[in-house]
């Protein structure tokens, strides 16, 4: 019974995603249908119908319009401009020096906007020139942007977080936020460290520092910016709001910025909603079917038989994390972060609890494991656009991306099989 | 056809931006009432939720008119033009089937279960509530028949 039920699940599923049906409707669909199988018409219509109403019922899901639209709004070249000289003043004195300007604005920017793809445009956009006029190849600046693009995902404020806490049963999102520093800044660093090697050997030249004075001014322009991160997070962390709370205060707050810095302007308000409507009307519409095929699942108590199913190829759990890690890289490399941390979690979360592996270590493994597609092909979208900004062609930059993607997963295997670095500030800030 | 679209994708902008604002308001307004006038507001939280239900439910619906809900594209992309666009056409029908029995016979089912059922809070009817279902399945429909209506056209541009 549970095995033809979970044959229906999946099959229909992927018959519909292989032809190119939204992924939430191959989720409803897949769902729906695996209800009929054991249920009424009536009753399984009337279910699914119901679960998709109360699966966005839920006062933390707000927070991911919100960060989408406060991303939105300070997703601003002004902006963007200001915190890339701020990197500068960090990392200008290494070999490369731009490359890990463009690294660390991508950390700063990213996490602020809370998309790669922003992120990775806007970064792109400023740092690609300066970097031709020093001579650096084009392939070389667009891979260090493309791989440090996706870091903004996991540096909170976070949105696949978020989306990661609400699927899990309601992991802490403050937990999470705290969580995420510490993977999301080395993804950062490794990243640096491969751009350090491949600039010394091409002898990319050490830019000039600005002076005493330029620093000061530098710093204390990005000052505003940076303090939305302090409000926000410092706020949740601290338990004066909570996540949905501090995105509102992140959306006043930006809006404030962005009059301050004249960037913000009242012909712009529509594209801005606009914008916001699109991803998160994508986003939530995901959340409430992947909210029916959870229900579905544990209906049919699909996640034990699949939890059995891998433990009988092996119940070594170090041999598990990396049946799911291999699992997550190939999900990622043709799927969206946010359905495939949908359907996911609640497949991977029990396995990895039957071990006593903790909710939040696992939310750092799967979120991180599924943000490296974000820089493979076929799909990669940090990679797309990171390519289309600095107008290079994808095959050109696969090379050099590889000793990127391997330092990444490097990254990612100490994230698996080190869990103080997941746990670690959470459990200094008694979260 | 074209015209009804333009129109209805104004209405579910507008609807949803104000529903966005007034949300970002309300909950702000929630944070400063508990800190500086130290009141709490429980009917606050869950007017938020449900106009949440409604934002989700009315902005997915314009997103499948705008067609930007992601699927897996490539394997699609790899057929001929013409059998892309019959692909196409077919999952707009399964689309428009989905959102006719799911979410409008659903819809209607679960509004007329739950009219009765009033908010702990507020006491808004759960009817209210649960009609976002319906109306979003009305408006995907709508989308869904635009599309269809416009394959004439494009298969005469594959052609040509």
């Amino acid at each position: 019974m549970e095995t033809i039920a979970g044959i229906i699940l999946f099959v229909t599923f992927f018959f519909l995603l292989l032809f190119g049906a939204p992924i939430a409707i191959a989720i409803i669909l897949s769902s729906v249908f695996t209800f009929l199988f054991v249920l009424p018409f009536d009753v399984a219509i009337l279910t699914s119908a119901q679960r998709m109403v109360t699966g966005i019922d839920n006062f933390t899901m707000l927070a991911i319009p919100l960060f989408v639209l406060s991303g939105i709004i300070m997703n601003n070249g002004g902006i963007a401009f200001r915190l890339v000289n701020f990197a500068k003043v960090l990392v200008g004195k290494l070999p490369g020096s731009l490359a890990h300007t463009n690294a660390v604005g991508n950390m700063l920017f990213g996490s602020i906007s809370g998309s790669s793809v922003a992120s990775a445009a806007a970064m792109g956009r400023i740092m690609t020139p300066m970097q031709t006029n020093q001579g650096y190849k084009l392939t070389y600046s667009a891979a260090v942007n493309i791989a440090s693009a996706p870091t903004g995902l996991i540096i909170p404020p976070s949105s696949v977080l978020i989306v990661y806490s609400l699927v899990s049963g309601g992991t802490s999102v403050a937990a999470l936020f705290m969580a995420g520093y510490i993977p999301g800044i080395l993804w950062g660093l490794a990243v640096m460290v491969v751009a350090y090697f491949m600039a010394k050997k091409e002898n990319y030249p050490v830019s000039k520092l600005p002076s005493a004075k330029d620093t000061f001014y530098i710093i204390v322009s990005a000052i505003p910016s940076l303090l939305l991160i302090v409000i926000v997070i410092g706020g949740i962390v601290a338990g004066i709001f909570t996540a949905t709370e501090g995105a509102a205060v992140a959306v006043i707050y930006s809006v404030i910025l962005s009059i301050i810095y004249k960037n913000f302007k009242l012909k712009d308000l529509p594209a801005i909603f606009i914008e916001t409507i699109e991803i998160t009307g994508m986003i939530l519409f995901l959340i409430t079917a992947s909210a029916l095929f959870s229900l579905v699942m544990s209906y049919m108590k699909l996640p034990e038989a699949i939890s059995s199913a891998l433990l009988s190829i092996t119940d070594n759990q170090y041999g598990i994390i990396l049946i799911i890690i291999f699992i997550l890289l190939l999900v990622g490399t043709f799927m969206d972060i946010t359905p495939a941390v949908l359907i996911f979690t609640p497949i991977f979360l029990p396995v990895a609890q039957s071990f006593g592996m903790d909710p939040i270590h696992f939310g750092m493994l799967i979120c991180f494991g599924l943000c490296i597609g974000n820089m493979t092909p076929p799909v990669g979208s940090a990679l797309f656009v990171g390519c289309s900004v600095a107008k290079v062609k994808i095959e050109e930059v696969v090379p050099t991306l590889l000793p990127y993607f391997g330092v990444v997963i490097l990254v990612l295997l100490l994230v698996a099989f080190v869990p103080q670095i997941s746990l670690f500030l959470p459990q200094l800030f008694g979260l | 056809m074209n015209k009804v679209k333009q129109v209805l994708d104004k209405v579910l902008i507008v609807f949803s931006s104000l529903l966005l604002v007034s949300m970002v308001v309300m909950s702000t307004w929630q944070v400063l009432s508990r800190y500086v006038f130290n009141i709490s507001s429980p009917g606050t939280e869950e007017l938020i939720r449900y106009m949440l239900i409604w934002f989700g439910l009315m902005s997915a619906a314009y997103v499948f008119g705008a067609k930007k809900h992601i699927g897996i594209l490539f394997i699609r992309e790899k057929f001929s033009p013409k059998v892309q666009l019959q692909i196409e056409f077919i999952t707009d029908v399964i689309v428009l089937l989905t959102a006719a029995i799911l979410m409008v016979y659903g819809g209607i089912r679960i509004v007329m279960l739950t009219s009765a059922q009033t908010a702990a809070a507020t006491g808004l009817s759960m009817g209210v509530v649960y009609s976002a279902i319906l109306v979003s399945g009305i408006c995907i429909i709508i989308y869904q028949i635009h599309s269809l209506t416009s394959y004439k056209e494009r298969k005469r541009e594959v052609i040509l």
